[in-house]
């Protein structure tokens, strides 16, 4: 039910097949706009440092990594009255060297150089939802070479879990693949409890990716607010579902980051808090 | 009460009128007994007449004495009738279709100027037979494929649903089907339409200029009349193409007094793609429509028309997907002569649009279904009181249920839970009068108004929002519960309609309108081409009516004996209240839906040029628009005005047919048209290693200039040809063969332009060119009539 406007893509897209669609890249010429601030991080109550990366934006067809932030003050702070100056370990890396606590909100500021003040709101870090288990099993699906699956990929990685009460919680998984990230947009899995509010849930196959034996996966859940999880989504449409004619309008995505000293400029990405619980197994090992 | 007391004052203003006398009576099509719509009876004596309805009733109130009268329509050969009225007078003719076309034949060249002398200002119509010779999409004859080819008309793109109107939204069309309301006017996406030609007969489109008798919503009416069944023989019609089949059958009942229509057609994708490709074996893809109509003619007073319309699409892909949706409409309706000078129409119509996707099996099988349904009564009357006065009045009564969504997971491994929408229900409710009244030699002049209320009433719970302002959920302050029958909020309010015609001569008038509309229901969609599977939501506490004025100015010209019919008409339109959405909002299964919907002003405002030939070997026409549509809604766009997805600078099409000899036809279409508004990001950024677009400029760009060419030819075996090749056919029975190239050079016209990152190179960004056909599209139709 979360992919509903996948589906409706999907669909489309037999559908144009059958007409001889086609898509082949062109050239442009795009105005260059202006230079944003890009905010990226999250806190958690793992153990474990947690970076927060600045970066700027760039011209649509730069195609080269993002220019870092550097020299910033950054800073966090909770409910509580605690802040913190980060260190900046790396150039646009500022680093928060401890885990969240769990039920306090957080808070970053940003002042740049340039005296540009930035506040995003406050976060909560939820009480995470465990992973009941984590399993294997062969799947009913057959391995799709096209697709780059190979013919020893043949397992379904399954987790179980408990969906919690009241409804309202906000969901983001990630997976891992022997300790590679899946970071591409269509691997982006966000989900409210709309749907399962309350509910034990079995079988459920995060990552919908076929594994082969010895493969170690990971799967991490992660309990996020709503304007995470909007913001996630909102990311995913623009990047993952773009093309067909049942695209809503792009805009540019807001994230909870705004800028005190101009309030016409825009800081864009996100800083989050999740409530984080990870399992992992080895694939076809008993 | 009023309305009786209304009926009985023109029954006895007839009554006391004796100084003049009536002539009524039918016009119909001598082949088939088809009443025929908008042909023009004239009168010589008083240099003026009249034209029939869309049942084919015509009335004319003269003083007694001697009239030469001539009976014309376009494609007929005209009839010349001398009579002597001197008591109220019955006069059904029956007039026959025109062989001899080419010969230009003059006598139908004489009254021929309709289009100069009516009061109609935006009006387009086509008759089926004018469809069925432009090249067509994989040779399926499709009616509003045809009208995008008119000026005004466009679509924001190949395969979109429905169509566009002077810078109108396509839930600003009013589609009906036999007076029946169709909500999803297409099959397949957009790449089809519901209507099934061979059971049309005629089809209005009133751009502007729109009558009094319709209302609700904002840009246009497209008003479709199926045929009522051949009176005389048994016949029909039968089509293989390489979409679908049909198959048309009618005949008399009861000779003269009761006939029936039939016609069905299927596609058959399900059964052609598993040839191509194995992996569509198993699924299901088709559309299927059947049209069905009765009617009896139960003496020359009275007459009963009774029609339906059942089509659906379904798709299933094995038990990843499955989705239906279907229109389905019912309409019983009684002309009742009260007497020669008053005409009526009583109309009772149930219509149901329902939807459904899911995922059939499964962990997470689920199935969501919504609907509407509107069940509607209408009475209409027309009183021709004397020769320069028509006068047409009625009221009409909708009941709406809307069933915005319910989804629930399917079988027993599924853990969703039940998730429903609470239902809508609302009343429609319009009274109208009008006029078309004749001052002079040179000026006529229509004008009406109608007015319009809307209640949306309970049983359901309405949110109560911090400040009135439905902003977020998180600020629901309150429920109140409203009982069944319990009015939650109601609108209404006058809409005038004005038209005038002064004509010059014979060749020229000068024509002026002006319209305002109203509507009640919208259509909530926020993707560039709107989904089957889009709500529809009433106004109510949280939604306001929109609001459409337009006025608009034209100049009509005929030249070479009425063989050329010019236009110029200018439009502007002034919206308010017109929907449009929060970002990122969440449309579907939304119980508080109001908080991701804003409302803003917009206008449109254009020129359309057109010069059609309508006789002789070449004929077709050329059309040109210039035109702007804009919208400005607070929260979109930084509160700026921004183009609407279907904004079309230029759009120039050209439209022709070539009659060789009687056994071959050539038809092309020529379309070039400005490409429509699309976001281009004006930068790029990275987040957790995706490279995001920065959008900015809301329909900032557009996607590059769109052209196309379409061809057909059209082969009518001699007689002596056998049907297939196979075996002799009747003589009456006549064959055709339709082939066409669509697309026919090949042009990759952009549908979007979307941006991605390299599949190989993550790094790199590029722009992708989407063209949803990439190639010609060729086309072959078998067409038997019988």
């Amino acid at each position: 039910m979360k992919q509903m406007t996948l589906k409706s893509f999907f669909i489309f897209t037999v559908v144009i097949m059958i007409f001889g669609s086609c898509q082949d890249v062109v050239d442009l010429n795009l105005p260059e706009g202006e230079s944003f601030l890009v905010v990226e991080g999250w806190i958690t109550n793992e153990e474990k440092t947690h970076d927060i990366i600045l970066t700027r934006t760039a011209a649509y067809f730069d195609n080269a990594d993002p220019s870092p932030e550097t020299g910033a003050s950054v800073f966090i702070r909770d409910d509580e009255g605690m802040e913190v100056l980060l260190p900046e370990t790396s150039p646009g890396v500022y680093t928060y060297p401890e885990p969240g606590d769990i039920g306090r909100s957080y808070q970053l500021e940003i002042l740049l150089q340039n005296e540009s003040r930035y506040i995003s709101t406050f976060e909560v870090l939820y009480e995470p939802v465990p992973i009941d288990s984590i399993y294997w099993r062969l799947s009913e699906n057959e391995p799709d070479e096209e697709d780059g699956e190979s013919l020893d990929d043949i397992y379904d990685v399954l987790i179980e879990t408990n969906e919690p009460q009241p409804i309202g919680d906000n969901y983001r998984w990630r997976y891992f693949l022997n300790g590679a990230e899946y970071r591409e947009p269509f691997d982006l899995f966000v989900a409210n409890d709309e749907f399962v509010n309350g509910n034990p849930i079995t079988d459920f196959n995060v990552p919908d990716e076929l594994f082969s034996q010895f493969d170690t996966v990971l799967i991490v859940q992660e309990r996020i607010t709503r304007q995470a999880r909007e913001f996630l989504q909102l990311l995913q449409q623009q990047t993952a579902f773009v093309g067909g004619p049942f695209d809503p309008p792009p805009s540019p995505i807001e994230g909870n980051i705004e800028n005190l000293t101009d309030p016409n400029d825009i800081a864009l990405g996100y800083f989050g808090a999740a409530g984080t619980d990870r399992a992992s197994i080895v694939v076809g090992v008993e | 009460m009023r309305l009786i007391a209304l009926l009985l004052l023109l029954t006895s203003l007839t009554a006391v009128s004796q100084s003049k006398y009536t002539l009524s009576g039918y016009l119909r099509d001598s082949d088939n007994g088809e009443g025929l719509i908008g042909a023009t009876v004239y009168v010589d004596e008083i240099a003026g007449g009249t034209t029939t309805n869309v049942y084919g009733f015509y009335s004319i109130s003269l003083p007694p004495g001697t009239y030469n009268l001539t009976f014309n329509f376009l494609g007929f050969t005209a009839q010349k009738q001398t009579i002597e009225l001197s008591a109220d007078q019955t006069l059904d003719i029956e007039m026959a279709p025109d062989q001899q076309l080419l010969q230009v034949v003059e006598v139908t060249a004489e009254k021929a100027n309709e289009n100069v002398k009516s009061m109609d200002i935006g009006v387009e119509r086509m008759d089926a037979k004018m469809v069925k010779d432009i090249p067509q999409f994989m040779g399926e004859v499709d009616i509003i494929r045809s009208i995008q080819l008119l000026p005004g008309v466009s679509t924001v793109g190949e395969g979109a649903t429905g169509f566009n109107v002077r810078g109108g939204n396509i839930d600003q069309n009013l589609i009906l089907l036999d007076e029946a309301t169709v909500f999803n006017s297409s099959h397949l996406f957009g790449f089809f339409s519901v209507f099934n030609a061979d059971a049309v007969k005629d089809l209005t489109l009133y751009k502007g200029g729109v009558p009094a008798r319709y209302g609700g919503r904002l840009s246009s009416v497209l008003d479709v009349r199926q045929k009522e069944g051949n009176t005389k023989k048994f016949a029909g019609n039968a089509g293989i193409g390489l979409v679908s089949s049909r198959l048309m059958l009618e005949g008399p009942i009861i000779k003269d007094k009761m006939s029936f229509m039939v016609a069905g057609r299927r596609s058959y994708g399900d059964l052609l793609l598993p040839l191509f490709n194995e992996d569509f074996r198993g699924d299901q893809l088709f559309f299927y429509d059947v049209n069905a109509k009765l009617n009896y003619k139960i003496d020359d007073k009275n007459t009963v028309y009774l029609s339906g319309y059942f089509g659906a699409d379904r798709f299933v892909f094995g038990s990843d997907f499955e989705s239906y949706w279907g229109n389905n409409t019912a309409t019983l309706r009684w002309n009742h002569l009260f007497n020669p000078r008053l005409f009526s129409n009583f109309t009772a119509v149930y219509s149901d649009y329902e939807y459904s996707l899911g995922v059939p099996e499964g962990v997470n099988a689920f199935e969501w279904e919504a609907g509407i349904q509107n069940t509607s009564l209408k009475a209409d009357f027309s009183f021709f009181p004397n020769v320069n006065n028509t006068i047409e009045f009625g009221v009409d009564g909708i009941i709406y249920n809307f069933s915005p969504g319910r989804a629930e997971g399917v079988g027993e491994e599924s853990f969703f839970n039940v998730l429903e929408v609470p239902k809508e229900n609302a009343l429609e409710l319009a009274a109208y009068i009008g006029n078309e009244q004749k001052i002079n030699e040179n000026l006529s002049v229509e004008y009406g108004v109608r007015y319009s209320h809307f209640l949306n009433y309970g049983e359901r719970d309405v949110f109560e929002y911090a400040q009135g302002i439905p902003t977020s959920d998180l600020d629901i302050t309150d429920t109140v519960a409203y009982g069944p029958g319990e009015v939650i909020a109601d609108f209404g309010g006058f809409e005038p309609r004005l038209a005038v015609n002064y004509t010059f001569s014979e060749r020229s008038s000068v024509k002026a309108g002006y319209n305002r509309m109203r509507q009640y229901i919208h259509l909530v969609s926020n993707t560039t081409a709107a989904t089957p599977i889009d709500i529809w939501t009433p106004s109510g506490r949280y939604v306001d009516p929109a609001i459409a004025d337009q006025i608009s100015v034209g100049y009509f010209r005929n030249f070479k004996d009425n063989m050329y019919q010019a236009s110029v008409e200018v439009y502007y339109k002034d919206y308010d209240n017109l929907l449009d959405y929060k970002d990122n909002a969440e449309l579907l299964l939304n119980d508080n839906l109001e908080t991701e919907l804003l409302q803003g002003q917009g206008r449109a405002y254009g020129l359309e040029f057109q010069v059609e030939k309508v006789k002789g070997r070449w004929t077709g026409w050329v059309s040109y628009t210039l035109s702007r549509s804009e919208l400005q809604v607070d929260g979109i766009n930084r509160d700026e005005w921004y183009a609407s997805n279907y904004d079309k600078t230029h759009d120039v099409t050209v439209v022709a047919q070539y009659k060789l000899n009687d056994k071959w036809k050539f038809g092309g279409n020529f379309a070039f048209m400005t490409g429509r508004p699309i976001t281009y990001p004006d930068s790029r950024y990275v987040y957790e290693g995706i490279v995001v677009p920065n959008y900015t400029n809301r329909n900032g760009a557009r996607t590059p200039t769109y052209h196309r060419l379409d061809l057909s030819a059209t082969l009518v075996p001699d007689k002596k040809d056998k049907v297939f090749f196979f075996f002799n056919r009747p003589d009456h029975w006549e064959s055709s063969w339709t082939f066409s190239l669509y697309n026919a050079y090949g042009r990759r016209n952009p549908y979007s332009i979307f941006f991605r990152q390299n599949e190989d190179n993550p790094q790199v960004t590029e722009a992708v060119r989407l063209s949803i056909f990439g190639s010609i599209i060729p086309g072959v139709t078998y067409n038997l009539k019988f």
